[in-house]
């Protein structure tokens, strides 16, 4: 099976995700406090129950995708460094066999 | 929240759903495309699934604040009658009653604000256990909607077809809930009188027929909602929106393309006069808008239309040429046309709506024919389309009769 892969590009793609996903993490820190907040201030209400479920909720499934994303992330640069050492070991054999040649 | 969601969806999308399958062209990267999608996808839902919670908020919000002008107007009239009103919202005639009048009208008109304390306390009650149920059932919905093991962009259809139309609809209905819509044209007047100018205006562009419908609410409100100085009556063209969004009866049979001659029709509907009338060989000119019947001699060729009437682009230009305004969608209005752009690729319009309403939080809702539907969520679709359909933009656009 042969690789097809601008391992830069790949490691860049990496970046940009785990930049991404590290400047959305504090905002949605801050939007589930301002959840946590409201719920609070409108306490005695039937919704005021309600949002602190929806709060622990989507604390879970939000701190689940974003280490799947950083998770991704990183098996990207690990597959962008695999390739790139791929490629220069090929290159050095490569260099390697013309000089024997 | 929201928002963030959506960013979060974008940029992935832009950075891996996009530039991914470019820089890994095999099958272990259309593995690892395939991982970025679906977390482009749970991103996107997540955004949906909490504009839908936001509209369910945000119909709550001014539910209560409907609520609490009622109340607060009843309580100043027992303040200014003397009367004293007990914990339970009993009133009772006070030691110094101040008004004059019987003692069997002063009982009866304490009985009567009892009974509206009573009955705005329980649409309050309700409308906040309307919300909450709302908020358990859209706020906690499983990502993977469709249960097929996968979120992909099945889940994410059903989420805006489903899911965000219900927030929509919880919000406006929790409205409507605390209005005093069945109640007298006294009540009402007091109730509207109660409200500051900010929740006036709030009650106007989220549910302006209902308001216009309120017998005890001014005609110089109803005026203001009708804007006949425009040309024509935008009350009529949302009750229009209201009553044929789904109507079939007046689709054209040629297309299944309708959604610019239901907007067209509206307008007519509403008093807007066409301009121009076919020429020669039935020509219409660019700037002309209508219809005509086509007959020669004993042959009837049914209606003959304008290029401005059905065409999504053409009736954009068409009222753009005659000063109608392009206004900021943050300004948008009911009684507003919606156009959506291919902004990613032609830039051309390619579909119209009516909006029929924007909710406290900005949120335009727009009515559609051909899909038929009714008080979409534009704000909650756009990064859907962004991430579905290729970037989507939006054009409000405000007509008046100028011809």
């Amino acid at each position: 099976m042969s690789i097809d892969m601008n391992w830069a590009e790949v490691s860049s793609v990496a970046s940009n995700i785990r930049e991404q996903t590290q400047a959305v993490i504090s905002r949605l820190n801050a939007g589930l406090e301002d959840v946590g907040s409201t719920a609070a201030e409108t306490t005695g209400l039937h919704t005021s129950a309600a949002l602190m479920s929806c709060q622990d909720a989507w604390a879970r499934e939000l701190g689940d995708l974003v280490r799947r994303t950083m998770i991704a992330a990183d098996k990207l640069d690990d597959s962008a460094m695999s390739t790139e050492q791929a490629e220069t070991e090929n290159t050095l054999a490569a260099q390697a066999l013309q000089g024997l040649l | 929240m929201a928002t963030d969601m959506d960013e979060a969806a974008a940029g992935l999308f832009d950075s891996g759903g996009k530039a991914l399958p470019e820089a890994w062209r095999d099958t272990t990267g259309a593995l690892a495309a395939g991982e970025i999608g679906r977390l482009v996808y749970s991103y996107s839902i997540v955004g949906v699934r909490s504009r839908a919670v936001c509209s369910v908020l945000s119909g709550l919000d001014l539910a209560f604040t409907g609520a609490k002008s009622r109340i607060a107007a009843w309580l100043a009239e027992c303040a200014t009658r003397g009367f004293r009103v007990s914990d339970t919202g009993t009133v009772m005639l006070g030691a110094d009653a101040k008004t004059s009048g019987s003692l069997a009208d002063q009982l009866n008109r304490a009985s009567m604000i009892t009974t509206e304390l009573t009955a705005a306390l329980e649409d309050a009650t309700v409308a906040d256990q309307r919300a909450a149920q709302a908020l358990t059932g859209i706020g906690l919905t499983e990502l993977n909607i469709n249960g097929e093991g996968d979120i992909n962009a099945d889940d994410l259809e059903l989420h805006r077809d489903r899911i965000l139309p219900e927030g929509v609809d919880t919000g406006l209905e929790i409205i409507r809930k605390t209005m005093p819509l069945d109640d007298s044209p006294t009540v009402q007047s007091t109730w509207w009188d109660g409200l500051s100018g900010t929740q006036r205006d709030m009650y106007l562009k989220t549910v302006p027929l209902e308001i216009a419908g309120m017998a005890g609410i001014s005609v110089a409100v109803r005026r203001h909602l009708s804007e006949p100085e425009r040309g024509y009556d935008r009350l009529k063209l949302l009750e229009f929106a209201r009553d044929h969004w789904d109507d079939t009866s007046i689709d054209w049979t040629h297309t299944d393309s309708n959604c610019t001659n239901f907007v067209s029709q509206a307008f007519e509907h509403a008093g807007l006069e066409q301009k121009g009338k076919p020429g020669f060989l039935w020509r219409w000119d660019e700037d002309e808008w209508g219809h005509a019947r086509k007959k020669f001699l004993f042959f009837d060729f049914g209606d003959d239309y304008s290029n401005s009437w059905g065409g999504a682009q053409q009736q954009h230009d068409f009222f753009v040429s005659q000063r109608a305004q392009i206004i900021d969608p943050v300004n948008a209005r009911p009684g507003d046309i919606l156009y959506v752009t291919n902004e990613g690729t032609t830039g051309e319009i390619h579909h119209t709506a009516l909006v029929t309403g924007v909710l406290p939080n900005g949120d335009i809702l727009y009515t559609q024919h051909s899909d038929s539907a009714q008080n979409l969520s534009w704000n909650g679709r756009l990064p859907y389309t962004h991430v579905q359909g290729g970037t989507q933009g939006v054009q409000i656009v405000r007509v008046t009769e100028t011809w």
